[in-house]
């Protein structure tokens, strides 16, 4: 197992496309941060981090930006097609039959969703290093920072803030997978992820409209619902059309793991049953 | 439990349907320890489909490959000590050649640089290693695959049209390598090429399919052989055709007569010879040569 992570990390690090998909979190806080650094003090979006007067814990919120582009419609657009391309790669290169006589099917699936994850939450955990840190530049330059900026602190709020990205992170995933391994292609993949965090979406917005088994059975809610439950205890009601029960956080979490294993089993049963020509 | 006794590689009954074609139809085949075997046909015949179920790539309708006489579905870890080349070195072209044997090495758990540098010395790639493969012309490709199937160490290395985009000198330098797997490595080779004159000189035994079947398995020796006549260098030529006549029907050919006769004739025919007063210099079995023998067995079973 260890074999077939190392061997696709080395083979996803070294595409290309890792710059413009993955480590694209990071750099764009460096060039968010250089360019706020450039403009004059107070007029930039990063201004208010040099105010000695900020809440701490307004202050740190700035810092987890990161984790709600992650968890956002684009930042899942990118999740998507990075999967899409670890997956349906393999058959866009042909390169299915050198792998696949050498390593077990479901230990080759497994490696790409371990190493697609892990190398995700490397490009957010270093973006989120650096927006602390390049915070600090920023108010190191303007008037100070507030005080009450603990590492204890930090470290509580990126991860409520990171949760929910892993969620939405996961369940990406699992649509580009599917998507790839069913179709045999990356842009099958990458359309059939976005094409789903879309409908995700709208499912939002019409819930009214709709049945409401049929609504608490989509992951929509439950994400949210997770998602507030980390950020304020409560669940989410927003969502609900009226004579619907709010779920409990273990609900969402059974619901919103159902789905991502059942994805990740389709991908995988799919793929084991394949015939690689 | 399997032992190293059994053969290396068996299908049995082997069969692959895709819908209502048979693309393979109940291929039954053996092979030893150190054989290097050839897989003939022409195209269309089966012959990728088959390496494809050997490998685990696609799923036999019925019927099993078997490794060492377990079935690769069922014990996939036998792939581990097999090294395979299938369509013309499958590689990942963002990444140099270098780097894909690297990859490949890692995935096996087993990476090792100095025989990832031996083999790319091997195989002629050395100065291009550090290039990316997408720059790589098709032989090249063709040679970084056969690096590639040769990492893990094989015991058994199956090549599918090793020689394909190869130029006449990179065809004799795989040839070489071929040769020198089986004889002085003692690996074992299945080779599937259409390119019969290299099959001819590197192979001990062979299965000729057509139409998803084995419509033929004999040694090498015995395929040439096969119908091939006895040839005579002797003089005068026209003694030595009265001579042979009555019993062995003969026909000249550039300067030689072929009789049809088998080998064990020749002592007799030698005989007939010196008694009519007609010089010999020189007898020997007649070989037809496989593209003779291949067109002759693939027009049988067509017929």
């Amino acid at each position: 197992m260890m074999g077939a992570v190392a061997a696709e990390a080395m083979k996803l690090v070294r595409h290309r496309a890792t710059w413009g998909l993955v480590w694209i979190f990071p750099l764009g806080v460096v060039i968010v941060a250089l360019l706020s650094l450039a403009l004059p003090h107070g007029h930039s979006r990063l201004g208010h981090l040099g105010s000695p007067t900020l809440p701490p814990q307004i202050w740190i919120a700035g810092t987890t930006t990161i984790w709600k582009v992650a968890a956002s419609g684009p930042g899942r657009f990118l999740v998507g097609a990075f999967t899409a391309l670890a997956f349906g790669g393999e058959y866009g290169w042909n390169t299915w039959k050198l792998i696949v006589p050498h390593g077990r099917r479901p230990v080759l699936i497994a490696a790409k969703y371990g190493v697609v994850l892990g190398l995700f939450i490397a490009s957010w955990a270093l973006a989120a290093a650096l927006s602390v840190i390049l915070g600090l530049l920023v108010a190191s330059i303007g008037d100070g920072a507030p005080s009450g900026i603990t590492l204890a602190a930090l470290a509580t709020a990126h991860a409520h803030a990171a949760l929910p990205a892993l969620g939405s992170t996961l369940l990406t995933m699992g649509y580009a997978s599917v998507g790839a391994v069913v179709l045999r292609s990356t842009p099958g993949g990458a359309i059939v992820a976005v094409a789903a965090v879309v409908v995700e979406g709208l499912a939002g917005l019409i819930a009214p409209l709709i049945n409401p088994m049929l609504f608490l059975s989509l992951p929509t809610y439950h994400l949210r619902n997770l998602q507030s439950f980390i950020e304020t205890g409560g669940p989410a009601s927003q969502l609900l059309s009226s004579g619907v029960t709010q779920g409990p956080w273990c609900v969402s979490l059974a619901v919103l793991g159902a789905w991502i294993v059942g994805l990740y089993a389709i991908a995988a049963v799919v793929f084991e049953r394949q015939d690689l020509n | 439990m399997a032992g190293d006794s059994d053969p290396i590689l068996q299908m049995v009954h082997l069969t692959k349907r895709f819908g209502g074609q048979t693309a393979v139809q109940d291929v039954n085949l053996s092979i030893a320890a150190g054989e290097v075997y050839g897989f003939l046909g022409p195209n269309g015949a089966g012959k990728s489909t088959t390496i494809r179920m050997l490998l685990s790539l696609i799923r036999p309708s019925s019927g099993e490959a078997r490794l060492w006489g377990r079935d690769v579905r069922a014990h996939p870890e036998q792939l581990a000590r097999v090294g395979s080349l299938v369509d013309g070195g499958t590689l990942y072209p963002f990444l140099t050649g270098r780097e894909n044997l690297a990859v490949l090495g890692t995935l096996l758990g087993r990476r090792d640089p100095r025989r990832a540098d031996a083999l790319l010395e091997q195989v002629g790639l050395a100065t291009a290693a550090d290039k990316r493969v997408k720059s790589y012309s098709t032989g090249m490709k063709q040679r970084l695959g056969v690096a590639a199937a040769l990492l893990n160490d094989p015991e058994l290395v199956i090549l599918d049209e090793p020689s394909n985009g190869l130029d006449v000198s990179g065809i004799g330098e795989m040839r070489a390598l071929i040769r020198r797997l089986a004889r002085e490595e003692g690996r074992t080779v299945f080779l599937c090429s259409h390119m019969l004159h290299e099959v001819e000189q590197v192979c001990d035994r062979v299965a000729i399919v057509s139409k998803g079947r084995v419509i033929r398995e004999a040694a090498m020796v015995d395929l040439l052989e096969r119908q091939g006549g006895v040839r005579i260098e002797a003089s005068p030529i026209e003694a030595a055709q009265a001579a042979l006549s009555p019993r062995w029907p003969t026909t000249a050919e550039g300067g030689a007569l072929v009789a049809q006769a088998q080998r064990e004739d020749i002592p007799a025919m030698v005989a007939a010879l010196v008694a009519a007063g007609v010089e010999v210099f020189h007898v020997s079995v007649a070989r037809r040569s496989l593209e003779d023998a291949f067109v002759s067995i693939t027009n049988e079973a067509r017929a």
